[in-house]
């Protein structure tokens, strides 16, 4: 298909604003007469609170509100609704909510704060999700006294246990993973307001706007068509604002007390202690293979350290399943896995859902897989890779699938069979993720509306939330494509439930696929339209026309033409006129998941392969990543500059995630809230060296054959490393981050 | 170093004082005490909030803006401490409209995702390439050390700053901010 | 020479709360060295002294101090000025100097290469363009990048105090983690740094997770004097981030000091630096790795000095 706008190079719509200042993000955002938030956060990781004692807060000038447990009226959070706003029975983390100020300026909110008394009765914690689930540990709600979340997961296909006895070969291994941060650049944000009549606008920087009206609108027992979610400019997300978090809430309630608006930042080290993480996990698997190297069975344990409230973080397995089932044909799949309430922090959803944890666990039992057949790891993989149009065991309905093609090129470009220097060492790994969607709420889709006016600019309202993944400026050229209008005379309204259409958030890669789709259907609704006044005087039918450069022309004679806006207008004013208002919503064709796990979550699923060749120093254990390949199935590329921009930042965040990355607690206490001591990369760390490589296989269903790829680029990223690593130092690091000490140690070990 | 608790409550206020700063070109005076930074009187006091807050310690160079010609973390200055300095922020960089070279690469190039960092990292840009009109990859690698992105992996800031580099050694575009005349105008924290 | 960045479990018995502003303080702007010291006599150890303030600014926000008061000593002329050769035999840099500054510097670039080495791996441009090397050495971090080189190269620095000024070899300068012999009630003058004489190195090397933005797991400093391929006329080895303060090491000095420098007195200085150091368990590595990293840091500095 020929395209003018698709496939080309679009900077980013809102850069201009981005690169001047002129953006608004939440802190920039004020309201007259707001008031400052503050939270009193617990001083222990499990204590029974006795007594708040606020009086000397209330006298500290400026202070307006003082709110605790037992002064609200409120329910719970969380898709399991554990979790109180303010906490007033107990605190279970020290991220625990106990107390919260409003008052005309931070200062009078933070003195305020600390002179609120609070007499606590310590509990037995424990921190460790083991441990938690051990007769006898300390229960963290009275609902699950065993401290498990109610939200299990078990997937069986075949026999794996059988299947395993009989394979030729077979690996077992334990695998960890840590606490990972988002490292959102933006620290979090609210700023809630009612207005006169009672009607609440929150500011937010969520990611799932419309869930979030219903999720304040039962925690706070507000209706929920008075409640309005307005999003300025996000300075990241990457899953933390997939929940919709305690002190949002808060937020609402200091300023329903208080009769003002109020706006709660966090500063950076309340982020790292108060903003969720990744999920850590201990993966425990085992998988088999015939002589011939074809997989056999696969069976994988995961125990998820859920911290002390269940947010969507725990639902991770869910998607993990996805790579453990199907990322190579095995034809007997056991998977299983709980999460585990401990007194740590709780985590939430990070970019990846639990993908990148499991994949590498599966890769590196690949490769070991790979070593005891003598089969070269990348023909083994092959060997197992998933085809086209195929059902996998979960039923997952595989489209189009270049997992082949990816291992090869990957394979190629980073020298596979090249001679390497001593303590240097290749890895590869690949992974599948959702393309199409995930089904993971009652709908999966999201709704557009289109308006042309009278001077050809073209308006999308949508609920598709921007994170800065670029989606706005898919959207925008998907229009354009459609219209025959440039980028540039179309605007994205996403921001604002009063005006866009529902969507389900910015989740699981969706929101090119999803909302791009809903885009396509509500132009071609105008195109429709407009074809069919401009045929008569341009004398054809409608379906000979073509859109572009703003006009409508015939297709077998460009001279015969009528600009579009003349057109709009023309049917704008006369009588019985008419307005250009093309509206969709788009719900993929894909199915929730059955109580046993099947159904086809995704209406199409991507692929991909990173390989990465490394040097490690044999004597301190520093790892250096010489040079790195990614290769990609997107099914189609709509902006080459945005599809780059996300497959590279994935990767340096999954190279973080591999190498330096990791929350360190100690007594559910974080030790390192810093960006000095959280070792997020920096400019020097990422590799100069990623090579990107697309391949293109139109996806039937996706728009111009695009499939979803926001997550993709760091799912396989810190397997290959690890088979990187394993290659260069002859053994294998189950655990992560690959620290230089953890790869010395190893080194030493080995020795 | 920590003092009882007590103590702490009997608050001191010490008394505002004014500061003379010459924000992009132009002389601005405002009242800070001294527990202000740069950073918070640049955008509370006087509404220039392009330059963004990321972590508030210096590590991440999110606020990072020019201070008599070299970048500094807005967030680690006193407000007092920058009396009589001239300052240059992300809104001085663009002159009527036209954007400043760096910012056009980080347009083109698609250097800018969520774009909180963007603004920090273009001024430390300018610093760059004032001291280095020619870097070579590393060399801007190094110029940026201090300023944090969690979007965009850092290759397209790369090759947009070497993208500007190469225009403005091309005199295809202009070097650094110009300077508008000074004029006063006042601003007091509310 | 920024703060370590240290548990988030401060807070009271009531609960955390996390501040965004810095608490109240004074401030005054010295001129002189007379004013600094007369303010912070006035303050009784409640004041503390602002130069870049990337150290001090940044311990005050994260509250681990309240100064009552800072003396703002950026504008006392005497503490700034160039970095200069004084009688053909030393550098002198004003404590004033600005890390940018001494890792620009054309003199130490050519005279005291290490130093500007050390100043240009620090923290990043921006807190290099307004740290000043005074304020990294007067806050005493462990980890501390410009001590150990000028510990290795014999530095020495002026202290004044109200009864006068005296000169203190550095290697007596650091008393603990933030602790000098200024106290709360001295000002740090200018850092004196011998010549070394032909024939010297001396070499800074680091080990961190990142290569950028970080603080050293370990660090160490190397000067060695030797004429030709004559023996070692003179060693100095120090560490830095694993003890309370820069840490020389005179039994890993002893084992160069007139031997050859060849691979058994490297082995056996780098055994006993690793043997001498004396590192914790922290966030940023254990005590083992600490003491294992100093000896491989020191074998290869030793090593890439010539022979």
């Amino acid at each position: 298909m020929a395209t003018r706008v698709v496939g080309t190079r679009v900077p980013k719509i809102d850069a201009w604003e981005k690169v001047t200042g002129a953006v608004r993000y939440g802190h920039d955002v004020t309201l007259p007469g707001m008031l400052h938030g503050k939270i009193l956060r617990s001083a222990h990781p499990h204590a029974r609170i006795l007594r708040v004692d606020t009086r000397a807060a209330e006298r500290v000038p400026g202070v307006k509100c003082v709110l605790t447990a037992d002064r609200v009226r409120a329910g719970k959070l969380g898709f399991l609704a554990d979790q109180p706003v303010l906490k007033g029975d107990k605190a279970r983390c020290v991220r625990d909510e106990i107390a919260a100020v409003a008052a005309a300026s931070e200062e009078a909110a933070e003195e305020a704060c600390e002179a609120i008394r609070v007499e606590y009765e310590p509990l037995p914690a424990v921190f460790d999700p083991v441990e938690a689930m051990e007769p006898g540990a300390p229960t963290i709600h009275e609902h699950a006294p065993d401290n498990l979340v109610k939200h299990r997961f078990d997937f069986r296909y075949g026999d794996p246990e059988r299947a395993l006895g009989r394979s030729a070969h077979v690996v077992e291994g334990e695998y960890r993973t840590q606490f990972v941060a988002h490292c959102c650049m933006e620290p979090c944000f609210v700023l809630a307001t009612f207005d006169g009549q009672g009607r609440l606008t929150i500011h937010s920087t969520t990611q799932v706007p419309y869930l979030m009206q219903g999720h304040i609108s039962r925690a706070l027992g507000i209706q929920g068509s008075a409640i309005r979610v307005v999003q300025p400019a996000i300075g990241g997300a990457f899953g933390s604002k997939l929940d919709t978090h305690a002190y949002e809430a808060i937020a609402v309630l200091l300023a329903r007390h208080s009769g003002a608006p109020v706006r709660i930042l966090y500063t950076r080290e309340e982020e790292f202690v108060c903003a969720p993480t990744k999920q850590p996990m201990i993966i425990r698997m085992a998988t088999g293979c015939d002589a011939e190297g074809r997989l056999t069975a696969r069976i994988c344990d995961a125990t998820l350290d859920n911290g002390a409230y269940a947010s969507w973080g725990a639902t991770t397995p869910h998607i993990m399943m996805i790579g453990v089932s199907s990322l190579y044909r095995v034809d007997n799949v056991a998977f299983s896995a709980r999460s585990v309430y401990t007194n740590n922090p709780w985590s939430g959803a990070f970019r990846g859902y639990g993908n990148p944890q499991g994949t590498f666990a599966i890769e590196q039992q690949m490769d070991e897989l790979a070593q005891r057949t003598g089969i070269d790891p990348v023909r083994f993989r092959i060997r197992n890779a998933n085809h086209p149009d195929s059902v996998t065991p979960q039923g997952f309905r595989i489209t189009t699938c270049a997992l082949q093609e990816c291992l090869d090129t990957a394979a190629t470009r980073i020298g596979w069979s090249a001679p390497k220097e001593p303590w240097e060492g290749v890895g590869i790994a690949g992974m599948i993720h959702v393309g199409g969607g995930g089904r993971v709420y009652k709908s999966d889709g999201c709704g557009v509306i289109a308006k042309l006016d009278d001077f050809g600019r073209l308006t999308l309202a949508t609920g598709a939330t921007e994170i800065g993944t670029g989606s706005d400026t898919a959207m925008a050229m998907l229009a354009a494509e459609e219209l025959g209008i440039p980028v540039r005379n179309v605007s994205v309204i996403n921001n604002d439930t009063d005006v866009g259409p529902w969507d389900v958030g910015i989740h699981a890669s969706r929101t090119t696929f999803i909302a791009g789709n809903a885009t396509i259907r509500a132009c071609r609704r105008i195109r429709d339209r407009l074809a069919q006044l401009a045929a008569p005087e341009l004398g054809c039918g409608p379906e000979a026309l073509v859109f572009a450069d703003g006009r409508v022309s015939r297709a077998d004679d460009a001279s015969k033409s009528v600009p579009l806006d003349r057109l709009v207008r023309s049917a704008h004013f006369r009588d019985d006129g008419e307005m250009f208002v093309g509206q969709a919503f788009y719900d993929p064709p894909n199915r929730f998941q059955d109580p046993q796990w099947r159904g086809n979550v995704s209406a199409t699923y991507s692929f991909a392969a990173h390989a990465v060749r490394v040097r490690v120093d044999p004597e301190t254990g520093r790892i250096a990543v010489l040079r790195f390949v990614a290769a990609h199935d997107v099914g189609k590329v709509i902006n080459p500059l945005g599809l780059e921009g996300q497959i590279e930042g994935a990767v340096a965040q999954g190279l973080g995630f591999a190498l330096t990355e990791q929350v360190q607690l100690a007594a559910g206490r974080m030790q390192n809230a810093s960006f000095l001591d959280y070792k997020m990369l920096g400019p020097r760390d990422v590799p100069a060296d990623i090579d990107l490589q697309f391949i293109e296989k139109p996806d039937a269903e996706g728009p111009y054959g695009a499939k979803g790829v926001s997550e993709a680029g760091l799912i396989p990223t810190a397997a290959a490393v690890a088979n990187a690593v394993a290659d260069a130092i002859g053994c294998r690091i189950h655990e992560l981050p690959l620290t230089p000490e953890r790869v010395l140690a190893a080194i030493r070990g080995a020795g | 170093m920590r003092r009882a608790d007590g103590e702490r409550r009997a608050a001191r206020v010490p008394a505002e004082r004014p500061v003379t700063l010459i924000v992009n070109g132009v002389r601005r005076l405002v009242h800070a005490p001294p527990n202000r930074t740069l950073l918070d009187v640049l955008r509370d006091t006087l509404g220039l909030t392009g330059t963004n807050r990321g972590c508030n310690q210096g590590d991440c160079g999110a606020c990072t803006v020019l201070l008599d010609g070299a970048s500094v973390n807005a967030c680690l200055v006193l407000a007092v401490d920058a009396d009589g300095s001239d300052v240059t922020t992300i809104e001085g960089l663009a002159e009527r409209g036209e954007l400043h070279p760096l910012q056009r690469a980080f347009v083109d190039e698609g250097a800018v995702q969520c774009g909180y960092c963007t603004p920090g990292m273009i001024v430390q840009a300018v610093d760059l390439l004032r001291r280095n009109p020619e870097p070579d990859e590393q060399a801007i690698r190094i110029g940026i050390e201090g300023n944090l992105c969690r979007c965009t992996g850092y290759a397209k800031i790369v090759k947009a700053i070497a993208a500007a580099a190469r225009g403005m050694k091309a005199g295809t575009a202009r070097p650094g901010p110009g300077r508008k005349p000074a004029t006063t105008t006042t601003g007091r924290k509310k | 020479m920024r703060p370590a960045r240290s548990p988030s479990s401060i807070g009271s018995p009531c609960g955390r709360v996390f501040r965004a502003t810095l608490r109240p303080f004074e401030y005054h702007g010295a001129r002189t060295v007379a004013e600094a010291l007369a303010l912070l006599a006035r303050y009784r150890g409640r004041a503390d002294l602002l130069a870049g303030g990337t150290d001090v600014v940044v311990r005050m926000k994260l509250d681990r101090e309240r100064p009552e008061a800072l003396v703002d000593i950026k504008r006392v002329a005497a503490l700034g000025g160039p970095i200069r050769l004084v009688g053909g035999s030393r550098v002198a840099i004003p404590p004033l100097a600005k890390l940018a500054d001494v890792a620009s510097s054309a003199l130490l670039r050519r005279k005291l290469p290490v130093l500007a080495e050390a100043a240009s791996l620090m923290a990043s441009p921006q807190v290099r363009n307004r740290a000043t090397i005074g304020g990294n050495l007067a806050n005493a971090a462990p980890s501390a990048d410009m001590a150990p080189p000028l510990i290795a190269l014999g530095a020495s620095v002026r202290v004044h105090s109200r009864r006068g000024v005296a000169t203190v070899p550095l290697d007596e300068f650091f008393l603990g983690p933030g602790e000098t012999v200024l106290g709360r009630s001295k000002v740090l003058g200018a850092i004196l740094v011998p010549l070394p004489p032909r024939g010297a190195r001396a070499i800074y090397r680091t080990h961190t997770v990142r290569e950028a933005m970080d603080i050293s797991i370990a660090s160490v400093a190397i000067y060695v004097e030797r004429r030709g391929r004559g023996p070692i006329l003179r060693a100095r080895i120090v560490l830095g981030a694993v003890a309370p303060i820069p840490l020389r090491v005179r039994e890993a000095e002893r084992a160069l000091e007139g031997a050859d420098g060849g691979a058994l007195a490297i082995a056996a200085a780098s055994g006993a630096a690793a043997d001498a150091a004396r590192p914790i368990d922290d966030v940023r590595g254990s005590a083992d790795y600490r003491r294992e990293i100093v000896r491989v840091l020191v074998r290869r500095a030793l090593e890439e000095a010539p022979a």
